[in-house]
């Protein structure tokens, strides 16, 4: 073999390898980007919002008077769970309310996976949300979950898992739905006549 | 020749603060406030050596006669607010631009650290974060949630504790009313004992700020640099060698 075959077959090993290289980190990386988080327990708001007509201040209670939202307790849950679904009966159908029954009885709290994020710079009001599209629709607050919080959370009550965009993918596409992108909010304080400060939400 | 002296005409609210040097007796008590409301960073004794302190609010001290008949004067010097701002034309990103109620607001996350606002401030108010901030357990567990913790390469100055105002005016408007004179203030006038500070708006002729603002002791720090400033100070009654 002569020395410019043996480069050749060298550059094209080279390549090679470096185009499977390549497509196993391009694969993780989509990976990373795309698959969904796993909640410690699979909640679904399906059920509770869907089907059980629970409003999502029930829960939600920091919602109406403060800045946060805020996730119920363990307590919280628990005020229903000790009765709705986990008799014996059907405890063995239910695994994930007798995940929660054990976090009860560890008196350990639930270490949920944070779904709706704005960056640190970004300071966001509930409050001040609800207040002003109760104002505009007075029957809003009947229903909020359809009048109000799904002008950004999308209709909850169909979502087995909240499946918002997070962290990169928020980034790189900006525009599903829902999403806590900048561009959304803007859009929505323009329509609105909602502050177009800086310093409105940037402080 | 046109008049280098533009009059700008704000509308609506425009925050401002009076400060009257002759009750200032140098406590340093608006320093502290302003330190714990606006999670400014701890540099520690070797950067505060090279000038690089984080006080939004520091205070120029003035001697004048001879010892033993000597008299100190206090000066609190904060962000002026210009209403001609000469750092918001410089910034090359906008991280340093006006807001329609007067206050002369930095963008931190917009803020690429070029620094040509602090050296175009003639005031010296425009701090910057030459290395990630820092604070000595356990002032880290007190940080204010409602301002962002600036990062390094980050160039950061007082807002009139903006975020005050913003939730000030919030509750006002949920309420329908407007915020009331005397009602809404900063870390610093808050917390000084002799009420040197006094915050308002100054398009509301009935206001406390404007009030003082017509005083004949009013005056603005380096006028004539036509940079329009919120900060009114009430110069000395019998000394008038600070200003
Ligand atoms: S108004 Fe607020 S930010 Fe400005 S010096 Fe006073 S306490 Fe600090
Ligand atoms: S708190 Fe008031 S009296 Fe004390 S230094 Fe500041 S302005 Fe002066």
């Amino acid at each position: 073999m002569s020395f410019e075959q043996k480069l050749l077959k060298t550059i094209r090993a080279l390549i090679l390898i470096g185009a499977i290289f390549g497509a196993i980190c391009l694969w993780v990386v989509q990976w990373w980007l795309t698959h969904p988080k796993k909640q410690p327990i699979a909640f679904s708001h399906k059920i509770h919002v869907g089907q059980r007509q629970i409003s999502c201040f029930f829960c939600h209670t920091g919602v109406e008077h403060g800045d946060i939202a805020g996730v119920p307790s363990v307590q919280d849950c628990m005020q229903c769970h000790q009765v709705v679904a986990n008799e014996q009966v059907v405890a063995n159908e239910r695994p994930e309310i007798q995940k929660l029954t054990g976090y009860w009885e560890r008196k350990q709290p639930i270490e949920w996976f944070k779904v709706y994020k704005v960056p640190k710079h970004v300071h966001f009001s509930h409050k001040v949300h609800i207040a002003f599209l109760a104002k505009r629709n007075p029957d809003a607050l009947k229903d909020p979950g359809k009048f109000i919080c799904a002008q950004c959370h999308g209709d909850v009550s169909q979502m087995s898992t909240i499946a918002a965009p997070v962290g990169t993918v928020m980034l790189l596409t900006g525009n599903a739905n829902p999403n806590t992108s900048m561009g959304f909010c803007v859009d929505c304080h323009h329509a609105n006549g909602g502050p177009m400060d800086c310093t409105a939400c940037h402080r | 020749m046109t008049d280098p002296k533009i009059e700008y005409n704000w509308e609506g609210t425009q925050w401002g603060m009076v400060v009257d040097v002759d009750r200032c007796i140098g406590c340093e008590a608006c320093m502290i406030a302003c330190r714990a409301e606006n999670n400014i960073p701890v540099v520690g004794a070797e950067q505060n050596a090279m000038g690089r302190i984080m006080d939004w609010i520091h205070l120029e001290r003035y001697y004048s006669g001879e010892y033993p008949n000597v008299t100190a004067q206090f000066v609190p010097m904060l962000c002026q607010q210009c209403g001609n701002a000469p750092c918001e034309s410089v910034c090359p990103v906008f991280a340093s631009v006006h807001t329609t109620d007067g206050l002369n607001a930095q963008v931190y996350n917009r803020c690429v650290g070029t620094r040509f606002c602090a050296n175009n401030c003639p005031y010296h108010v425009r701090k910057f974060n030459y290395f990630p901030p820092t604070w000595q357990a356990p002032l880290e567990q007190q940080l204010n949630p409602d301002v962002t913790t600036r990062k390094s390469g980050v160039m950061e100055k007082c807002t009139f504790c903006v975020q005050r105002i913003r939730k000030a005016e919030l509750g006002a408007r949920m309420d329908g009313v407007n915020v009331s004179d005397g009602q809404l203030r900063p870390a610093c006038v808050q917390s000084c004992p002799t009420q040197a500070l006094i915050f308002g708006d100054l398009n509301d002729t009935k206001s406390a700020v404007s009030t003082y603002g017509r005083s004949h002791r009013a005056v603005r720090v380096l006028e004539d640099e036509n940079t329009d400033p919120h900060v009114i100070y009430l110069r000395p009654e019998k000394l008038d060698h600070a200003f």
